[in-house]
C-alpha cells in the first residue's frame, strides 16, 4: 500500500463511518452514535495528519502496519451496514486508528 | 522615381523557420493547429482550477474545524482556526506555479512543432524558462516554512531536475540552434519533467482524498440535529428550515466534490505532453500517426479538464 492508498483507504473508513452517524437507527441509540462518532473525529485528526507526512511506501515497517490497517478496513466493511453490529463496528474502527496511530508514531 | 522597398532580409529568419518545419515534418498545419490551440486551453484552465483546489485545501480544514467545534459547543479561537492549515502560502504558490510552469513548457514545446511564428515560438521558450527559475526559488521559500514537506527534499529533487532539464531545451530553442541539437536535447533532458507530472497528480490525490473526507463529516451532525430537533414538543421551525437548507446543500456539495479529483486530469495531461514529444521525435513517415495519438490525447484531456473545472465552480 502506498500512502496515497492509505490516505484513501482511512478517506472510504471516514465516509462509511459518516453514511452511519447520518442514519436514525444509530442516532436512537445516542450513546452509541456519540462513541461512533467520537472516533470520527480521532480517525479524522490521525487522517490530517497523515497528509501532512511524507512516507516512503517501500518501508518494509510500513508495509506491515498498512496491512493490518488493510484486515481491519475488509472487516469494517462487511459489518458496517448492520445496526446490530456495532460493537463490532466500533471494536474495528477502534484497531484502524491504532495502527494509524502507530503509522504517524513511527513515520512522522 | 520611386524605389520600391525590399523586405529586409534577416539571415537567422529562414533556417530558423526551415528548423521547425524540418521538427514539423510532414504534419499538416491545418490539422495542428486547433490541436495545439485545444492544448494551450485546457493547460491554462487546468493550472487555474489546480489553483482553486489547493487553495479550498486549507479553507475546508478551517470550515470543518469550526463545524465541529460548534457542533460540540466549543470555544473557537482564530489561532486554532487557523493551525489545521494543511498548506503554508509558499506550498501552495510552489504547487500552483509547478503546474504552471509545465503549461508553459508544454505550450512552447507546441509552438515550435507547430512552427508557424519565429517570434512567438522565442517568446514561449522564454515564458517556460522563466517560470521554472520562479519554481526553483519557489522551493527554496516553502522548504524554509513548511507544513507539508516533511523533507524538502521530496520537492525539490524533482523540482530542480525538471527546471535544469527544461532551462536546457528552453535555451537551445530561443538561442535558434540547429535542428539535431534541439532534438537530442528534448530526448535527453524531457523524461526528467515526467517525475514532476507523477509528484503533482499524486500529491494532488491526497489533497482531494482529505478535502472529501472534510467536506463529508458535515452529514453525520446535520441529520443528528434535525432529527433531534423534531422529536421536540414544539420543534423550532426557523432552525428546522435552516438545517434542511444546510441539509440540500450538504448533498449538492457531494455531488460536486464526487468530480473534483484534479489526479485524471494531471495524468490527461502528461499524456499528452508524452504525445507532442513522441510527435516531435517521431520519423517523418510516422508523424500522421503520432498526430493522430496527440489530437485523441489532447481530446481525453480537454474532456477531464472541463468536468474538473465545471466541479470546482
Amino acid at each position: 500500500m502506498t500512502q496515497t492508498e492509505l490516505i484513501t483507504a482511512i478517506g472510504e473508513t471516514l465516509n462509511q463511518i459518516d453514511d452511519m452517524l447520518m442514519e436514525p437507527a444509530l442516532q436512537n441509540q445516542p450513546a452509541k452514535w456519540q462513541q461512533v462518532y467520537a472516533l470520527r473525529k480521532h480517525l479524522d485528526d490521525l487522517q490530517h495528519d497523515l497528509v501532512e507526512v511524507t512516507i516512503q511506501a517501500d518501508d518494509a515497517q510500513f508495509q506491515t502496519l498498512t496491512a493490518k490497517i488493510k484486515l481491519a478496513t475488509d472487516r469494517l466493511q462487511k459489518v458496517i451496514d448492520d445496526v446490530k453490529k456495532i460493537d463490532s463496528v466500533i471494536n474495528t474502527i477502534a484497531q484502524i486508528s491504532a495502527g494509524l496511530d502507530e503509522i504517524l508514531k513511527a513515520f512522522a | 522615381m520611386t524605389i520600391r522597398r525590399q523586405p529586409r532580409f534577416r539571415p537567422r529568419a529562414l533556417p530558423f523557420t526551415l528548423l521547425v518545419l524540418l521538427l514539423l515534418g510532414c504534419v499538416p498545419t491545418q490539422d495542428y493547429g486547433p490541436v495545439v490551440t485545444e492544448f494551450q486551453q485546457s493547460s491554462a484552465t487546468l493550472a487555474q482550477t489546480f489553483q482553486t483546489l489547493l487553495a479550498n485545501a486549507n479553507l475546508v480544514e478551517y470550515e470543518h474545524y469550526i463545524d465541529t467545534r460548534t457542533f460540540d459547543h466549543r470555544q473557537l479561537a482564530p489561532a486554532e482556526i487557523d493551525s489545521r492549515a494543511v498548506m503554508t502560502p509558499e506550498e501552495l504558490k510552489l504547487r500552483s506555479d509547478a503546474i504552471l510552469a509545465l503549461a508553459e513548457y508544454t505550450t512552447a514545446l507546441a509552438t515550435l512543432a507547430e512552427g508557424k511564428q519565429e517570434a512567438k515560438i522565442v517568446q514561449d521558450a522564454n515564458a517556460a524558462g522563466a517560470s521554472f527559475s520562479t519554481l526553483s526559488t519557489d522551493t527554496q521559500t516553502a522548504a524554509s516554512n513548511h507544513h507539508l514537506i516533511a523533507t524538502a527534499a521530496d520537492y525539490s529533487g524533482p523540482i530542480a531536475a525538471a527546471a535544469a532539464a527544461a532551462g536546457k531545451i528552453m535555451g537551445l530553442i530561443a538561442e535558434h540552434r540547429s535542428r539535431e541539437a534541439i532534438r537530442e536535447s528534448i530526448e535527453k533532458n524531457d523524461p526528467a519533467l515526467s517525475a514532476l507530472f507523477d509528484l503533482l497528480a499524486g500529491e494532488s490525490k491526497d489533497i482531494y482524498e482529505r478535502q472529501k473526507s472534510t467536506r463529508h463529516a458535515q452529514g453525520g451532525p446535520l441529520f443528528k440535529e434535525y432529527n433531534l430537533e423534531i422529536t421536540k414538543a414544539t420543534p423550532d421551525k426557523e432552525y428546522l428550515l435552516g438545517l434542511s437548507d444546510r441539509i440540500k446543500q450538504f448533498r449538492r456539495d457531494q455531488a460536486l466534490i464526487a468530480q473534483a479529483n484534479p489526479e485524471p486530469a494531471i495524468l490527461a495531461f502528461k499524456k499528452s505532453h508524452d504525445a507532442l514529444i513522441a510527435l516531435i521525435l517521431a520519423p517523418k513517415n510516422a508523424k500522421p500517426q503520432s498526430l493522430a495519438q496527440l489530437v485523441a490525447s489532447v481530446r481525453s484531456f480537454a474532456v477531464e479538464v472541463q468536468s474538473l473545472s465545471a466541479s470546482t465552480k
